[in-house]
């Protein structure tokens, strides 16, 4: 999946800006038979993967019994219209040159409606990411204990759990704006060109920042686990380590995504 | 030097709040003496727990600037002032420093970590000690995590336990992985699958806030990767 | 006053959760589950107490090169032969076993020789390498899994629960069950229970330097003084000898163990002389802990010692890594008040360690009161005048052990009687008389008192006109104590706690003055200056103290071994 992963993030942020992904563009990739496949496993490992982190961070925090079933019962639900929507987008594919605009074309309120939800997601991001800075810093001026914090394992968790939860929002999303290759190829032209409004570029980085640390972390644990006691004291400098990496592979995707603006 | 202390009675306030203190602080002295010092000079209501007051019973475990620790083996020479000082976390505060550690003992007692010997009964005759050569590699893993005190400081530093109602938490998983692997028990009891399930081993997300917490170098990190693996050593 | 108490019924009542506690819960309730057997300690079950604290190990014949008879031996040799022989021999016979039934049913491992057999080191004091160890924490190992194995039976633990009081029942001729306090709360329980256990663990607190827990107050000897209990050896109070000088901190007193001079560690003074060789040339530091104790004391009282008061051990000549590998507690102690234990010398200084005194019990724990069993530190007579380093936590295994089956074969024989509730009442109004009283110091300064007095006039070297100046300003400072007083508030009050503690340590204090006073000979532990030698004519013989009656002797019966029957080391202080 992390192959999966990183091999779509580098096509899609780094050899372009996501603003020259539009429908046409689509299109090209999905002539053959190849990227298709590539799209529709990746579109079910990452949601298999984020849908289970959710609905296992959720489950404990949620009684046994009836409230739990319906808990696994709306995640089962859920799972199952996202994947079966994705699927269908990536099998029904870019509608042939020439034909009908599509069934769902004109209905602007669509992408008016996915961008409305991910400005709303994004002032959340912001204010919320304010708001924890701001705690930090008057809690680190007034020399107060910092709670769990002043351990870097409780960072890493935290972390990779806001980039999980990120990029399943966002790649529930993505779903819905995909479907729209098929089903109405300007209303997606309008979205991706919607989703490079200034508002939401650092909602851009941060998704791809989300991403790589997301993986990298993640490859982290599974190294740690794999090594056990030879790694016991490497579980810290990993995660240095894993931070550093992930600031550097930002980088040339924030230079493209600048670079596309000009 | 300054101390500022969490005082809370759940009986009397309606919050924790800071209190402030300041102590005589002399050479080698702990924060356990400093709370002494309060106790005796300035604040004969303040609550805190002691027994050994020499890092051995685990009793005098608290968090100070903000990292769990024994009170009796912290040196005030290695603090920044102010020092503060808080009560465990994830666990009920029956008074300032004090808090109720059954919830800890009961995630304890959920893993069975009593070891069961053939007959298991004190009242029968003791046959002889198992032979164990200290360079074959029996042990394993065993020596190093077999000296917790159930201080419950990697419970108090464990964010899952604190997010996650029903998880056995870092000292439990650990007991049971010094039992699983503990090759003298013959009693064949399936340890691993004991803390297999919810709230269990695969509920840990490798944080290792515990590892960093444990005053006695015992890492509650390992034992759950290995109880996962079912690599029991034996 | 009303009865303010609630009240518990039970077949065992155990008071202490240390070694003997531990054992005697075990015991009891596996010679007879469908027994109600509750277990109560002043701190958190399984965590406070001493047993906890011991770094050596556990004595045990195990080898077969050795035997019970030498270790039997070795034993009354330390003990100067006033040792109660039959206890001694119940000791030493039953220690294999215990250490068998600690490995193979309660999950203890003990450190291995290289052909994977039991390692016992050497100790002082021992004719032959009989301690058996955990690296150098051995009392975590006991206590820590005699806890869990308290998970697997259906015992009833009670938590931060102090005994106020023994109960009598209401002919006043046994005993019928306890009155607790209950810290959390500050409310009391009524236990009833066919028999009691006290298993508090004694504990010399009342010197300036001590050793134990600093929960230990006396509090079993107080209480078995109240309940009319028989009380032997009190003047024999082991000084450990190197305790962890730590400037202001209550770390100071806490032992360094002996194995470090086992192993072959210096005692030098602040002059860098091996001192011990004008003492005991021909054992050195491995002499027994008395008489290491007194050299060292009367060192430092000669002017000889550092200038905060101590003298210094150095192992760094043993090798920094063996040191490391073999001390890892130690060093890592030693390193965060300063000290560097594998390369240079760390300041000690003799510290009130161990009683050897207390109740009278036979060998299956019984004591003149019905009802009444007591094990481990609390009870007297097994170690005579010193004790051997590695048979303390021997005495509470072995004697806990038994105590729990004797209480368990004792239902059948006891019914359950009513407690007194006059004298519940009594003690209820007695302890909650500090609380909130307007005018009155607080106990601290009284405890500090004490042990400045302890330790001058009733420590290592004594003589009558400083004891019984001693007796006198014990008596002074139970007055004050009496009329001491402690911020209101029930709950979690540690200041009024303390108004208790320090009521019991001065009844241990004056009980260990008043038999000191009484033996007018240097025995063992017991050095009296005006009466410097050994005295066998008159003084094998042991002290008996119980409440309404003077002090009295009774002799030591020499059932298995006399002391002419070995070419014995008649030591005494110089």
């Amino acid at each position: 999946m992390v192959a999966f992963a990183f091999g779509h993030l580098f096509m899609m942020h780094y050899q372009r800006a996501p603003s020259a992904t539009g429908a046409a563009f689509v299109a090209g990739r999905w002539a053959g038979p190849a990227w298709r496949a590539f799209d529709g496993v990746l579109l079910l490992l990452a949601l298999t993967h984020g849908v289970a982190g959710a609905h296992g961070a959720l489950r404990s925090r949620v009684r046994p019994g009836v409230s739990r079933a319906a808990l696994d019962g709306a995640f089962a639900v859920g799972l199952g219209a996202f994947a079966c929507l994705g699927v269908w987008a990536v099998l029904a594919g870019p509608r042939a040159p020439g034909s009908a605009p599509g069934p769902l074309s004109g209905a602007t309120w669509i992408p008016a409606a996915l961008l409305a939800g991910l400005a709303a997601l994004a002032a959340l991001t912001y204010a919320a990411g304010l708001a924890a800075a701001g705690v930090l810093c008057a809690r680190i001026l007034r020399r107060l204990p910092l709670g769990r914090w002043v351990y870097p394992g409780q960072w890493a968790f935290a972390l990779s759990r806001l980039a999980g939860v990120g990029v399943l929002g966002f790649l529930l999303i993505h779903i819905l704006d995909v479907a729209l290759v098929p089903l109405a190829p300007d209303l997606y032209d309008r979205t991706v060109t919607g989703y490079a409004t200034p508002f939401l570029v650092p909602m851009e980085v941060a998704l791809v920042a989300a991403v790589v640390y997301h993986a990298l972390n993640g490859l982290r644990l599974t190294t740690l686990e794999a090594l056990d006691i030879r790694a016991a004291r490497a579980h810290t400098p990993l995660f240095v380590l894993v931070l550093v990496l992930t600031a550097l592979l930002v980088l040339p995707s924030l230079a493209v995504l600048l670079a596309s603006r000009r | 030097m300054i101390f500022r202390v969490r005082c809370f009675d759940p009986m009397t306030d309606a919050r924790p709040a800071w209190r402030r203190y300041t102590v005589d602080a002399e050479p080698r002295m702990s924060v356990l003496d400093a709370l002494f010092w309060i106790l005796e000079h300035e604040d004969g209501s303040l609550g805190f727990r002691y027994s050994c007051r020499a890092g051995m019973c685990g009793s005098c475990a608290m968090v100070v600037n903000g990292r769990e620790a024994l009170a009796c083996r912290l040196r005030l020479e290695a603090l920044r002032a102010p020092v503060h000082v808080e009560p465990l976390r994830s666990l009920p505060i029956i008074k300032d420093l004090v808090v109720d550690m059954a919830p800890f003992f009961d995630t304890y007692g959920a893993v069975d970590p009593f070891y069961v010997g053939e007959p298991a009964a004190m009242t029968g005759s003791a046959g002889a000690p198992a032979v164990v050569r200290p360079d074959s590699g029996a042990r394993g893993l065993v020596e190093q995590q077999v000296g917790c005190i159930s201080c419950g400081a990697c419970y108090s530093a464990c964010p899952v336990v604190a997010g996650h109602p029903g998880y056995l938490g870092p000292a439990a998983l650990n007991r049971a992985y010094v039992l699983a692997a503990d090759v003298r028990e013959t009693a064949g009891r399936d340890r691993v699958r004991l803390v297999s399930g919810d709230g269990g081993v695969h509920a840990c997300h490798d944080v290792g806030s515990c590892v960093a917490a444990c005053p006695v170098d015992v890492n509650p990190l390992l034992s759950i990767m290995r109880l996962r693996k079912g690599a029991v050593d034996r | 006053m009303r009865r303010e108490w609630d009240e518990l019924a039970c077949d065992v009542l155990i008071l202490g959760s240390g070694g003997a506690g531990l054992m005697a819960a075990l015991h009891a309730y596996d010679t007879d589950p469908s027994l109600e057997v509750v277990l109560a300690a002043k701190g958190l079950v399984g965590k406070s107490g001493c047993t906890r604290l011991v770094q050596g190990g556990f004595n045990a014949a195990l080898d077969p090169a050795d035997s019970p008879e030498r270790h039997f031996r070795d034993t009354l040799e330390g003990g100067q032969f006033l040792n109660d022989q039959e206890l001694a021999w119940t000791l030493v016979s039953e220690a294999p076993e215990v250490i068998r039934k600690l490995e193979t049913k309660v999950g203890c491992f003990f450190d291995r020789r290289e052909d994977g057999t039991i390692h016992q080191k050497a100790f002082a004091g021992q004719s032959f390498d009989r301690t058996v160890h955990r690296g150098d924490l051995t009392g975590i190992e006991i206590v820590s899994r005699l806890h869990d194995q308290l998970f697997a039976r259906r015992i009833r633990v009670l938590d931060e629960t102090r005994a106020v009081d023994l109960l009598h029942d209401r002919a006043g001729r046994r005993i019928a069950g306890a009155l607790l306090l209950r810290q959390r709360e500050g409310t009391f329980l009524l236990v009833r229970a066919r028999v009691v256990i006290l298993a508090t663990g004694g504990g010399p607190r009342m010197y300036t330097f001590s050793a134990p827990s600093l929960e230990k107050t006396g509090d079993g000897y107080a209480m078995a003084w109240r309940a009319g209990c028989e009380l032997i050896d009190m003047e024999m109070m082991q000084f450990h000898p190197t305790g962890l000088l730590a400037g202001a901190s209550r770390l100071s007193g806490m032992v360094l163990e002996e194995g470090l001079r086992g192993a072959g560690a210096w005692l030098l003074n602040a002059r860098g002389e091996r001192y011990m060789a004008r003492y005991d040339p021909e054992r050195m530091e491995r002499a027994t802990r008395d008489l290491v104790s007194r050299a060292s004391y009367l060192e430092i009282a000669a002017g000889r010692g550092t200038a905060a008061g101590g003298v210094l051990l150095d192992a760094s000549h043993l090798g920094a890594a063996f040191v490391a590998r073999n001390f890892p507690g130690m060093v890592k102690r030693c390193a965060e008040v300063g000290y560097d234990l594998t390369t240079g010398p760390v300041e000690v200084t003799p510290t009130a360690h161990f009683h050897m005194g207390g109740v009278r019990i036979d060998v299956d724990c019984h004591t003149a009161l019905p009802g009444l069993l007591v094990a481990g530190e609390d009870a007297g007579g097994v170690h005579g005048a010193n004790r051997l380093g590695g048979n303390g936590v021997a005495e509470s295994c072995v004697f806990g052990a038994r105590a729990g089956r004797t209480a368990a074969r004792a239902r059948a024989e006891r019914p359950l009687e009513a407690p007194d509730e006059d004298e519940a009442q009594r003690a209820c109004e007695g302890a909650l008389a500090p609380l909130g009283r307007d005018r009155g110091e607080r106990s601290f300064e009284i405890r500090d008192r004490l042990q400045r007095v302890m330790w001058e006039r009733v420590g290592l070297v004594r003589d009558g006109g400083g004891l019984e100046r001693a007796l006198a300003e014990i008596g002074e400072l139970e007055e004050r104590a009496a009329r001491a007083a402690a911020p209101s508030g029930r709950r979690w009050n540690l200041a009024w706690q303390h108004t208790l503690d320090v009521r019991n340590l001065l009844t241990a204090a004056r009980l260990t003055a008043t038999a000191a006073l009484y033996r007018r000979e240097s025995r063992g532990s017991h050095a009296r200056s005006d009466f410097p030698d050994r005295d066998d004519a008159r003084w094998l013989v042991h002290i008996h103290q119980a409440a309404g009656r003077e002090p009295w002797t009774e002799p030591v019966h020499l059932t298995r071994l006399s002391p002419d029957d070995v070419a014995g080391r008649q030591a005494a202080p110089s």
